[in-house]
């Protein structure tokens, strides 16, 4: 499963190359130490683990094309790394290979508040684009659960979303231009400030393209005004059920919702465990209902939200009286996978996506498929736009109960498929489920993506064995889920 | 179009698979069509040997109207699919000039063609969620579902955003759509660049949310340049909005008013024809940074006054994008426009031409320097289409 002793080849790259990287990029950003390089040997997904030959952290769009040239010139592949939150293993080092870490490249190119953007370089994080449009009324809209650490840049390589992307969008929506380093150490701009792109749209293919075509070293992202208002509630319900017919009757009354958030019972109970968010314990279902924008408007979607909850049978209907108390509803939800660890030593978690009708039957389904394999299901997730991250709970000293565990994870994931739905949502392929992509796309899919990879990287030294199945990937099962230790500690949540 | 071109328009997508495996035993060159309407955007392709039309791929596959998403064969017109859709109260929120010139699903894709409302909702790179395309040897290739959020995959759809039909034909479009508003507002004021450019950007900070603010300079003596703002929603939320969009206005110093819905219909008409020109005229289309709209106007008008020219312009003002009408002799024509395009690149934004009369079209280049990722897209041309035979001279000068 892991590979935690370096390779002979990793030894010589090790050797033979590192004085050449370090005229690149100076000795304080090469390390080859093997204690330090597995700090890097796995992203979120920490069932996968491989130790890179070396890691290179790098400050500048020079230092990385620099650092790329000499891996193009030697064929050595490299991975870009952000963070490290990832959840399907996208930051997997390859043996042999290098990883280049962003970390370091955290500058704040321009704040430009009139045209409502900002560019900076990968290495700052989601809430802190945020933090620092704040003075100006404006904000980054992609919300990742993870966005108090990790980065743009890697929003980028996995077109991240959240909570609120029903309204707003994806990273791709709010990406307006990168630099950026291709495979053979160039260095080129895509997008720009002219709005009507011209020609094949190569920067929306490079966000999301989970670092397979380059690295990205600055990024240009579009700013939103902070709408005037925002209304959140917390419905609960006495069954999944009619949570979901709730989001499907407010959406069919013509809203849409800044946010719709559903947690099942099991969720609502390690929340409430974990954070104390005031949940109904007793509840089957919760939903976190938000809009925003223009005042009148948005009273008028508040109470038509409102409205739609109690008809489809809500038993009570909470609504914050403050940012604070508004605030902790969603620290409530943001923690709630790391809270699973609350109820159950171990459990998996999955990202798909049903078209937002089939959710009933779907959760139904789920209920059945979780019965008949003996285990607990836990449900959070993004109701709006019908992306489930369903928590399968599982106790790794019960021999067995981990493999089942998977098999219902992946049953889950190809039940979403089978609805017209979408393997996932926001986590991305990488190398997790890089063997269900033949679940969602014919061969002929896959071999045109994997000629536009070409395109960038045709030697295939940049994050190779990512996205697209292979044997010998396709051979390896990951590990049980092991949370990231700052979602441990409450710092980060998933999803 | 050469006299032996051969012209077909398939009435699924193997039929046109079939099509395109044919002419690749025999290296046809292909052109792809659909309402006409953009066939003069960037450069003009080459007489080709086969002419594909999407006319007869002009169904309405399913509409999902819970899911708020549609799936619709590429010769769809956007104006029949809204009809269509209205009748469950949603529309593909997309109103550019082309539609009352029967523009098509796939033409729009492969164009990138908007209108005012883009504002608010985006083009079809936020609104097409999935597609099915061929490529020039026949391959079917599916991108997306009809699910909205999905991150599977490379995203293709928005790789063929934009192209022109220069890496193969789109044959079905998975939209995104939306509730159609219940109410709209249109407030107008008369405005100089200058101070439409400060308004829009006021606008855009005021939490009022319009959904398109547009700025209409026709090039007529007796004309005056107007701002348009637009709300769409309920109608008490529309009514609430446009008060505070004239306050606005009225602090920035114009005199703006409420249009009735017959007026306000007719401006918006006005707008897209603006936008359109005639068969004699040049339209570039411009964009920069939203706050350099008054200088680039500026730039256009000096120039235009040099050349003897005319100059109509209508601007997305709050988006920094702007459509040029130039009439005038041909070669000042095209002198305006070169001019104006190194105006624009001068402060870091770009154009393209839209239309030229046969005249201007030898003294003028579709588009502006090469971007740096020339190489990529040659790239991925050669990858998707290797031997060239997808709408040759689409991007004359870049790739």
């Amino acid at each position: 499963m892991s590979v935690t002793t370096l390779t002979q080849r990793s030894q010589q790259i090790a050797s033979t190359l590192r004085s050449q990287f370090v005229t690149a990029i100076g000795e304080s950003g090469v390390i080859t130490d093997p204690g330090e390089l597995r700090t890097y040997e796995c992203d979120g997904l920490t069932g996968y683990r491989t130790t890179p030959a070396m890691v290179l952290l790098p400050r500048s769009t020079q230092q990385v094309a620099a650092a790329v040239k000499l891996c193009a010139e030697h064929g050595v592949p490299f991975v870009a790394r952000g963070a490290g939150t990832g959840l399907s293993g996208g930051a997997l080092p390859v043996s042999d290979g290098i990883v280049i870490g962003l970390s370091r490249m955290r500058e704040v190119i321009g704040i430009d508040p009139d045209n409502a953007r900002m560019t900076v370089q990968p290495g700052v994080t989601n809430a802190g684009i945020s933090v620092l449009a704040s003075p100006h009324g404006l904000y980054f809209a992609p919300d990742p659960s993870s966005q108090i650490v990790c980065t743009v840049g890697g929003n980028v390589a996995e077109n991240s979303g959240g909570a609120h992307c029903l309204k707003y969008g994806f990273t791709s929506n709010h990406v307006l231009g990168v630099t950026f380093v291709t495979p053979d150490g160039s260095i080129v701009h895509l997008g720009g400030d002219n709005r009507d792109s011209i020609g094949p749209d190569l920067l929306g293919v490079i966000v999301g393209s989970e670092g397979t075509m380059g690295i990205v070293t600055e990024v240009t992202v579009r700013l939103l005004h902070r709408p005037e208002s925002v209304r959140t509630l917390v419905a609960d319900f006495a069954s999944v059920e009619e949570a979901g017919h709730a989001v499907g009757d407010l959406v069919a009354a013509g809203v849409i919702p800044a946010a719709v958030e559903m947690l099942d019972n099991l969720a609502i109970e390690a929340c409430e465990e974990a954070t104390g968010a005031g949940f109904s314990r007793d509840a089957a279902a919760a939903l976190i209902v938000e809009v925003d924008g223009f005042d009148t408007e948005c009273e008028a979607d508040f109470d038509t939200a409102r409205r739609v909850c109690e008809s489809n049978g809500s038993t009570q209907i909470r609504i914050p009286t403050s940012d604070s108390e508004r605030a902790l509803i969603w620290k409530g939800r943001k923690a709630a996978f790391a809270a699973m660890g609350r109820i159950s030593p171990d459990y998996f978690v999955q990202d798909g996506v049903i078209p937002r009708s089939k959710l009933g039957p779907v959760l139904t389904q789920m209920d059945e498929m979780a019965r008949e394999a003996g285990l607990r299901v836990a449900n959070v997730f993004h109701a709006g736009d019908g992306n489930l991250h369903p928590l399968v709970l599982y106790d790794a000293r019960h021999e067995g109960e981990a493999d089942k565990a998977e098999h219902l994870a992946t049953a889950i994931v190809e039940l979403c498929v089978r609805t017209g739905g979408s393997i996932s949502g926001e986590h991305g392929i990488g190398a997790d489920k890089a063997c269900s992509m033949m679940k969602m796309f014919t061969p002929d899919d896959l071999a045109v993506m994997k000629r536009v990879r070409d395109a960038f990287d045709p030697d295939g030294i940049c994050n190779p064995g990512k996205i697209f199945p292979t044997p010998r990937l396709c051979g390896e099962l990951p590990g049980p889920y092991r949370p990231h230790p700052l979602e441990t500690a409450g710092v980060i949540g998933r999803g | 179009m050469s006299d032996t071109t051969q012209r077909v328009a398939p009435s699924d997508l193997e039929e046109a698979s079939r099509v395109l495996r044919d002419s690749a035993s025999d290296g046809r060159t292909l052109l792809f069509g659909g309402g006409g309407t953009k066939a003069q955007w960037g450069g003009i392709a080459d007489p080709t040997d086969v002419q594909i039309s999407t006319e007869r791929l002009h169904a309405l596959i399913s509409h999902h109207p819970g899911e708020m998403t549609a799936a619709v064969g590429a010769g769809m017109p956007l104006q029949t699919l809204q009809t269509q859709l209205a009748e469950q109260g949603q529309w593909l929120a997309l109103d550019p000039a082309t539609e009352r010139h029967s523009a098509t699903i796939g033409g729009l894709l492969a164009t990138g063609d908007a209108g005012p409302r883009r504002l608010r909702f985006g083009t079809m790179r936020d609104l097409a969620i999935g597609a099915t395309l061929l490529l020039a040897d026949g391959t079917t290739v599916h991108s997306g579902s009809h699910v909205i959020k999905n991150v599977a995959g490379y995203d293709l759809t928005k790789l063929f955003y934009g192209s022109l039909g220069s890496l193969g034909l789109i044959g079905e479009v998975i939209l995104r759509l939306h509730p159609l508003p219940a109410s709209s507002a249109t407030v107008v004021a008369g405005a100089t660049a200058p101070q439409a450019t400060v308004a829009a950007l006021e606008l855009s900070r005021s939490g009022v949310e319009p959904t398109a603010v547009e700025w209409l300079d026709p090039a007529g003596p007796d004309d005056d340049p107007t701002l348009l703002v637009r709300l769409d929603g309920r109608a008490h939320g529309t009514a609430a909005g446009s008060a505070r969009v004239a306050k606005l206005l009225t602090d920035q110093g114009l005199s703006p008013h409420l249009l009735d819905q017959d007026e306000a219909d007719r401006r918006w008409a006005a707008v897209a024809e603006a936008a359109t020109g005639g068969p004699d005229d040049s339209v570039v289309r411009g964009g920069a940074l939203p706050d350099r709209s008054a200088q680039l106007v500026e730039s256009l008008h000096t120039l235009a006054d040099e050349h003897g020219v005319s100059a109509a312009v209508a601007s997305s003002i709050g988006l920094g994008l702007h459509t040029a009408v130039l009439r005038g002799p041909a070669k000042a024509q095209a002198d305006v426009a070169r001019q104006w395009r190194h105006s624009v690149e001068a402060v870091g934004g770009s154009c393209s031409l839209r239309s030229r009369p046969a005249a201007v079209a030898d003294q003028l280049a579709p588009f502006g320097t090469p971007p740096s990722t020339a190489a990529l897209l040659r790239a991925v041309k050669l990858q998707l289409d290797p031997f060239e035979r997808c709408a040759p001279g689409r991007f004359r000068g870049w790739y």
